[in-house]
């Protein structure tokens, strides 16, 4: 990176977390701390639960998956509205009504302290995981910056990030968030101006569109019902509404959020602002990887996106094999390249039969730059058992420090960091107040002093921060990575949505029954995932629907042993 | 149970900006929904 680049990067850093610091001075209670003292109004509540949802993971991730695979990944938000509205109806106003700190905490007055403490639980375990994910994201782009491994990287990011959540609280977070997705949108905005910028001088936003279309990565919308699909229409819709309902819900980093809100009102109007937004910018956020990948039609692309892991093996005795696989690498690029250029011919005559001859031929020589691929993957591998052979998430990386002007690489690193740290400070936040309201508050310590709260806050997000750091060093084997916090999600999000569902509509279900359900419904569920019996979106739905069934019959069993 | 029941009078309460009530709010972004499927379907048939 050139000098402009690491002012434009430290400049934005300081900035923010300066912003955010200011923002949080004077003394603070744990309402203050965890709530923000539940007074931001709807636009601090849109930006804010936008900014902890799309972390640096969509950012690097997104535009990998549709360079790879296509915008198919946009169908996995379609149930986002729809609950905002149950949200909306539901969630929002009991929540305010009981001026709750966790969503947990509801569970209690509803059900019993058992059934609080195994949600709360069960949200601990997949929300330190995944925020171990976020925390590695990031890192990898100082890993390919200054070319070290990621471990490293994955610390230092890490502690910057406890440094600064420890230190700014729920109301911190907030005002940094709004910052950064001001500042997210722009530089997004100016990407998707450069990319269509460096493509050849005859080939348009609308063309560029058109030739990635034909080579099958403008897939938006597939309305094919097939349950081992992990994206359509309907694994979006019914899938992903559930996973969405409980994720916002039930996920502490997201009710703690919209519980910051100044009234019902206003946390709604946030939410239902963000139904309106998000699919839009996920929508922009995956074209702007089908542009990439239009680019990297006419720009020859690394044979590998990850420079550490290529480098390590140029430096190995497997050199000269690699340099041959190189040698073909560059010839099958010059091949597809006549190929490019004979269907960018085929559109502009809007010759149907010479596109569907050219849409074979090029993904014919698709398959052969994968095969070559693959053989660098099996160096790799010889190398270093080790090597982390996926490089989805380098994809936008490599282009962004490769081919955008100065400043603007700065600035776009700047973006995921930002995003990664706000996204990371709300998990680390709700960690803590589920730790201290429903674990240490509850159970351990009921009559502390407010200062002693707050302080025992404080520790809790030190404590999960170097959790999610230790977690973040084995991100490193995991392939595409917002796949695996939506997969780990969907394991347990829809045994606590059910959970709650049941709280809500189904009065005649005490804590017993809610209880063994839960537990058995989990178990069942991961069964089911691990046998890869279908797309995962849907174990969101069937842990949901088994909570609620199984709590339905144990209640039954247990009212008619009584009667007799 | 007072938790459990919806809470139509805070609806009542706090109304919605740009329209009058939170149903009309809650079926305009059902509208915005189908409308976003609709022209995402067109984008892919039209590329692909």
């Amino acid at each position: 990176m050139s000098i402009i680049d690491w002012s434009v990067l430290v400049v934005t850093l300081v900035v923010i977390v300066v912003y955010g610091i200011y923002k949080s001075r004077g003394a603070q209670n744990i309402q203050g701390y965890l709530l923000g003292n539940q007074s931001l109004p709807w636009y601090h509540v849109c930006l804010s639960v936008m900014a902890t949802q799309a972390s640096a993971i969509t950012f690097l991730s997104a535009p990998g998956l549709a360079y790879s695979s296509g915008m198919s990944f946009v169908q996995f938000y379609l149930g986002l509205p729809l609950a905002m509205i149950v949200l909306c109806i539901t969630f929002v106003p009991i929540f305010h009504r009981l001026k709750v700190y966790t969503a947990y905490e509801y569970l209690e007055q509803r059900f019993d302290l058992k059934t609080r403490a195994l949600t709360a639980f069960l949200f601990l375990i997949q929300r330190g995981l995944s925020t171990g994910i976020t925390i590695y994201a990031p890192s990898i782009i100082l890993s390919t910056i200054l070319d070290i491994n990621t471990t490293y990287t994955t610390l230092f990011i890490g502690s910057l990030v406890i440094f600064y959540t420890v230190y700014g609280g729920t109301k911190a977070v907030s005002y940094t968030q709004m910052l950064q997705m001001s500042i997210i949108f722009c530089g997004l905005f100016a990407a998707g101006i450069m990319v269509v910028h460096l493509l050849p001088g005859d080939i348009g936003f609308s063309k560029a569109i058109s030739i990635a279309g034909k080579m099958g990565r403008t897939n938006a919308i597939d309305f094919k019902f097939d349950l081992n699909n992990q994206y359509t229409v309907w694994t979006g819709l019914i899938g992903g509404f559930f996973l969405q309902l409980s994720y916002f819900g039930t996920d502490q980093s997201q009710v703690g959020r919209y519980l910051s809100g100044s009234s019902v009102s206003q946390s709604r109007l946030g939410l239902l602002m963000n139904g309106l937004v998000k699919i839009p910018m996920q929508f922009l956020i995956l074209l702007i990887g089908v542009l990439v990948f239009t680019f990297y039609q006419y720009n020859r692309p690394p044979i590998f996106f990850n420079s550490f892991e290529l480098n390590k093996l140029e430096n190995s005795k497997y050199a000269p094999e690699l340099n041959q696989i190189k040698a073909d690498y560059e010839q099958a690029f010059e091949l597809k390249q006549v190929e490019v250029n004979k269907m960018n011919i085929a559109i502009d005559q809007d010759d149907k039969e010479a596109i569907d001859a050219q849409r074979v031929a090029l993904q014919a020589a698709d398959a052969n730059e994968k095969a070559i691929r693959t053989k660098v993957t099996d160096l790799m591998v010889k190398n270093d058992e080790h090597a982390n052979t996926k490089d989805n998430n380098y994809i936008f990386l490599s282009f962004v420090t490769q081919y955008l002007p100065k400043g603007l690489i700065g600035l776009l690193i700047a973006i995921i960091f930002l995003a990664s740290m706000g996204s990371t400070a709300s998990a680390l936040n709700s960690l803590a107040s589920t730790t201290v309201i429903d674990i240490y508050k509850r159970l351990i310590r009921k009559d502390g002093s407010d200062h002693e709260y707050l302080q025992a806050s404080r520790l809790a997000t030190v404590f999960w921060g170097v959790i999610c750091i230790v977690m973040a060093l084995y991100a490193s084997k995991i392939g595409n990575l917002l796949e695996a916090v939506n997969i780990l999600g969907s394991y347990i999000y829809g045994t606590i949505l059910g959970v709650f569902l049941v709280a809500f509509y189904v009065k005649q279900v005490g804590g017993r029954a809610v209880f063994f359900a839960a537990l058995a419904a989990e178990i069942l569920v991961v069964v089911i995932g691990q046998m890869e019996l279908v797309a995962y979106l849907w174990l969101n739905v069937i842990g949901c629907m088994l909570v609620v069934l199984f709590s339905l019959i144990i209640q039954k069993l247990v009212s008619s042993s009584r009667s007799i | 149970m007072e938790q459990g029941k919806p809470l139509q009078d805070t609806e009542e309460q706090d109304l919605p900006p740009f329209v009058k009530t939170w149903k009309q709010f809650y079926r305009l972004l059902i509208g915005w929904l189908v409308f976003l499927i609709l022209v995402f379907y067109a984008f892919t048939r039209y590329f692909e």
